[in-house]
């Protein structure tokens, strides 16, 4: 496996607008459509979370991290790979750590997309 | 611009917006996405509409993994699948590829440009494996050739050799892009078809539909041709599967040579002669001389035809497939007792064939109402001035906008109320849903196959007389021959002496079927077609069979 997106920046958004139509401003175009789903995921994985669900837990997860790939949100996109990881593991007692890191990364990322320079990076 | 359906089954909206807007940016072609967030809303999509491939991711709310891509694979069968996922796992991929996918591409590693890449060669390969001798035209030419022999009572051991070309060449080459780190893979094909009557003759075509099959067709209606004009030549075509109008002249030029590399070993100006044709011009063709030539180590002008003139290319090359189809459609206008300048006419194509055949009828007072070229057709029942509608293409590119007529379809074209009716620019136009409403008495057809079969006979039924593709085109060839003629003797004619010669070759053709429609009771086609048979059949059966 080699899932594990090292990079430690919230969002290159060089790298995003070489992938998505319209350059940066086309990346920051669809940023609110991102963070809408990124947030209803996040939300359905703390709902399959509470059911003891592992598989939806996997599912959300893994959603979350393939829009935050494309966006290259690389701490979104690491922090959504460990709860997948641990959805996949059948395991969920370890989940709680990294679904609010997650969360926290999520929030990150809307702070920095919403206009917050000084966290951007790239 | 080639149109494709892909079905995107992605269960996240704003990658499957990001990937509709990555595949619009394509030059190329135009991607026409149905989406499904869900594996069975997919399969279901799937069965409503036809799909030229999928796109795939893996994870779905109701499939996951390999498990997805199986159950895809069952339910489309041959369409061809790649996979967008974002799960980066080498033994996946791996398995994902074996087990049939066309590629396996992992989300945030790729760009616009490699997802529509990918989607493009899947297609490509999947039609290159399935679809090589499955192509209509082929079918047509068979059909066709089938019912002239039936008709003659060919010998079956000629008929059988007959219906497929002597010698096929099917090659795949690269040649690098603008860009320089884009290489492209394309098909490219030459075939010939018979090898008995002297070297063989044919065009190269660049157009993103070429297959074997279709190269095969217009292979063997240029040996009926070649025959009916009593050229010593075999038929022969070429083609390279690309839209060339996405070419810059510089990719052209390296396409051109690469492909003239490939088939270097089957053409020559004893062995085979290559000519424009759809897609390529005078330019490919001096491209093509050129890389001939510094492999011989000498010039070899009369390796193609329609070259430039100053290389050895002949005068009145450049006009002589729409300048031969109005002289025939001259003979058959005194045949029907028409004058002229008494009659309107629509001509659907703009191109060369199109455009020239256009301008001779204007010449000879015969009022052209209607043409046509790929963005639109023009209707004015009073007139067009093709110079006006020649300056408007030279300064838009197309024909749209054109404002001194009436905006038609290619297909309400073919329905107009006219004279003469020249289809001159794709296949399979006149068809059995529309031949019944065809108003003109002359159909006189420029393009290669634009009558299939079934047309064939409602349009003689309605007595419309026909003047077959193999014999209303073939001013193209019988110019080539006097090039190549004029190549092989370093000697150089007159555009009088090329018109003249073009003109009694022509009318000699047309008097040959003509006699052969009255005296064994046949149609204008099939009277034209048993001519060229006949000749190759005398040939192959004169020289016997080695050893």
């Amino acid at each position: 496996m080699n899932e594990s997106p090292t990079d430690d920046y919230v969002i290159s958004f060089s790298e995003a607008a070489r992938r998505i139509p319209g350059g940066i401003d086309g990346v920051k175009q669809m940023l609110p459509d991102l963070m809408q789903e990124c947030t209803q995921q996040l939300e359905a994985v703390r709902t399959a979370f509470a059911a003891d669900d592992a598989d939806k837990v996997r599912l959300g997860a893994h959603t979350i991290k393939g829009s935050a790939a494309v966006f290259s949100a690389a701490r979104v996109a690491s922090a959504a790979l460990e709860v997948e990881e641990i959805g996949r593991s059948g395991n969920l007692d370890a989940a709680t750590i990294a679904i609010e890191r997650l969360a926290a990364e999520l929030d990150l990322l809307g702070q920095v997309t919403a206009g917050d320079p000084g966290r951007q990076q790239n | 611009m080639e149109n494709v359906h892909i079905l995107l089954i992605e269960d996240s909206a704003i990658q499957a917006s990001v990937i509709e807007q990555q595949l619009a940016t394509s030059p190329t072609v135009h991607f026409k996405v149905t989406k499904a967030l869900t594996l069975a809303d997919g399969l279901r999509r799937f069965t409503d509409d036809h799909v030229d491939a999928v796109l795939l991711d893996l994870n779905l709310p109701d499939s996951s993994g390999l498990e997805t891509f199986g159950r895809t694979l069952a339910a489309v069968g041959q369409v061809p699948i790649v996979i967008l996922t974002s799960t980066d796992d080498m033994t996946v991929g791996a398995r994902a590829v074996e087990g049939g996918a066309a590629s396996y591409l992992v989300k945030g590693q790729v760009d616009a440009s490699q997802i529509i890449r990918s989607l493009r060669y899947a297609i490509q390969r999947h039609r290159a494996e399935h679809a090589e001798w499955d192509s209509p035209m082929f079918h047509l030419a068979q059909q066709q050739f089938l019912k002239s022999a039936q008709i003659m009572g060919l010998d079956d051991n000629v008929r059988q050799r007959l219906l497929f070309p002597q010698r096929t060449m099917s090659v795949t080459l690269p040649f690098r892009r603008d860009d320089y780190q884009y290489v492209e893979n394309v098909f490219g094909y030459r075939v010939q078809h018979v090898l008995t009557m002297g070297p063989t003759k044919g065009g190269v075509r660049y157009h993103e539909d070429v297959d074997l099959g279709e190269v095969a067709a217009l292979a063997m209606w240029m040996s009926w041709k070649c025959a009916l004009m009593h050229l010593p030549f075999g038929g022969a075509k070429g083609g390279v599967r690309i839209d060339p109008t996405w070419l810059s002249r510089n990719e052209m030029q390296r396409l051109t040579r690469r492909y003239t590399i490939e088939i270097i070993d089957m053409i020559g100006p004893d062995r085979d002669i290559p000519a424009p044709d759809m897609g390529t011009n005078e330019q490919v063709m001096a491209w093509m001389m050129d890389t001939y030539s510094q492999q011989i180590g000498h010039s070899v002008p009369a390796v193609v035809t329609g070259k430039p003139v100053v290389l050895g290319g002949s005068l009145g090359r450049r006009e002589a497939t729409g300048h031969g189809l109005v002289y025939l459609i001259e003979e058959t206008a005194a045949h029907l007792r028409l004058n002229l300048e008494d009659t309107t006419s629509v001509v659907q194509g703009f191109g060369n064939v199109g455009s020239n055949a256009a301008h001779f009828l204007d010449k000879l007072g015969s009022k052209v109402v209607a043409v046509s070229d790929v963005s639109t057709g023009i209707y004015n029942p009073n007139g067009l001035s093709l110079s006006s509608i020649a300056g408007h293409i030279r300064e838009n590119g197309f024909l749209q906008g054109y404002p001194d007529g009436d905006a038609v379809t290619n297909a309400e074209m073919l329905e107009l109320e006219c004279d003469i009716l020249a289809p001159c620019a794709l296949q399979n136009q006149l068809t059995s849903a529309n031949a019944g409403r065809v108003k003109a008495k002359i159909v006189a057809e420029g393009a290669n196959g634009p009558t299939s079969l079934e047309a064939d006979e409602i349009l003689n039924e309605r007595g419309i007389f026909v003047i077959p593709d193999i014999l209303g085109n073939a001013g193209g060839v019988t110019v080539s021959y006097f090039e190549w003629v004029q190549g092989m003797q370093n000697y150089t004619w007159t555009l009088d002496e090329i018109n003249d010669r073009l003109h009694k070759t022509l009318h000699v053709a047309f008097q040959r079927a003509l006699d052969r429609t009255t005296s064994d009771k046949l149609d204008m086609r099939t009277a034209a077609t048993i001519e060229g048979i006949d000749r190759v059949a005398q040939a192959k059966l004169g020289r016997g069979l080695f050893p």
